[in-house]
């Protein structure tokens, strides 16, 4: 039964994932831990494969149709890999209360600034085209979302991609891919570190894989025919269940 | 060749290999759990490294474009995964 009900999970995760250009983390870990009874630390080594394997291959699916802008994605890589090193130390200063009320906060004001915006025409812009400004912008954001990820423990899709849209000004399809082809690689750091101290369970992330597989195909595929004003604001609603929590979190409430 | 066909071709190769391991990992689960786990393992492997030798292939790219910006960011990146990797390894 639990076989199956992981599958489901995978399947759901690849879908919502790959469509809104995020890991799936926040939503995998707590669907494990409360309705599957599953322990929290095989539920994170869980959540960081699968965070892997929804990037691996929806940036396929993306690369394929061009949509993945490797060098900015590379470039604003460079300040999340720092910032999450960083992160890591300064967690051990600060109090995580703060820092999730904080980011709550400022979450909830990107979700509304993602669900409240209007239709408008989408420039393709890269790396070679954007300001000096915005990218000292977008460098500074990736590195306080590096610092987020490295002290809360949370993915970067759902930071990396406001960062690309509202900072960058990035078409929404391209955050996304771009989003993908990123969280790859800080996902596969973490996963690596739990795969070799043996905090995974195997079978169950055979089985989560597998699920996300097929979650990940039909995912990107509804991307690509919805409206990006539509994925948007679909991806501003999530964003907004995710900081609720987040920051309910900080003021001592768990959901 | 652009850049999206050398990602996708070498990171496609990489996924089936790693979703066929598990896939038949999962079969044997079914007979024998012992037998399965190791091949799972394997297959989880292949996926998580997967990442970073999509790096090396952009990487390889770039050096043939002489996009010397690029091929910064890429060791840049490389440099600090492998530090974060190394930072995670030792506190657990």
């Amino acid at each position: 039964m639990i076989p199956i009900a992981i599958f489901i999970v995978g399947i759901f995760a690849g879908f919502l994932g790959s469509m809104l250009g995020v890991g799936g983390g926040f939503l995998i870990v707590p669907l494990l831990v409360l309705i599957l009874d599953i322990p929290m630390h095989l539920a994170v080594g869980i959540s960081l494969t699968s965070v892997v394997m929804t990037s691996v291959s929806s940036s396929i699916i993306y690369a394929k149709r061009g949509l993945v802008d490797f060098k900015l994605g590379l470039f604003l890589e460079t300040a999340t890999t720092t910032g999450a090193l960083v992160g890591s130390y300064v967690a051990l200063l600060l109090p995580e209360f703060i820092l999730e009320i904080i980011f709550g906060i400022v979450l909830i004001y990107a979700s509304f600034k993602m669900i409240l915006s209007k239709s408008v025409t989408e420039e393709k812009k890269t790396l070679e085209s954007l300001s000096r400004k915005r990218l000292l912008l977008g460098l500074g954001g990736s590195f306080i979302a590096g610092m987020a990820s490295g002290m809360l423990g949370i993915g970067g899709g759902t930071l990396k991609v406001p960062i690309l849209v509202l900072i960058l000004g990035i078409a929404t399809k391209t955050a996304i891919a771009t989003s993908t082809f990123m969280i790859g690689l800080t996902a596969s750091v973490a996963s690596l570190t739990y795969q070799a101290h043996g905090l995974i369970d195997p079978i169950q992330v055979a089985f989560i894989i597998l699920g996300i597989f097929i979650g990940v195909f039909i995912g990107s595929h509804i991307a690509m025919k919805i409206k990006s004003l539509t994925l948007k604001r679909m991806f501003g609603v999530i964003l907004f269940f995710f900081a609720l929590r987040m920051l309910l979190k900080g003021i001592g409430v768990n959901i | 060749m652009k850049v999206h066909d050398i990602y996708s071709k070498i990171m496609n190769t990489l996924l089936y290999i790693s979703i066929l391991g598990v896939g038949v990992g999962v079969i044997v689960y079914y007979v024998n759990r012992i037998f399965s786990e190791p091949i799972i393992i394997f297959a989880l492997g292949i996926l998580t490294i997967s990442p970073f030798i999509g790096m090396l292939a952009l990487g390889y790219y770039y050096i043939r474009k002489k996009d010397y910006k690029t091929i910064l960011n890429i060791i840049i990146v490389m440099i600090i995964a492998l530090l974060n990797l190394i930072n995670l390894w030792l506190r657990k």
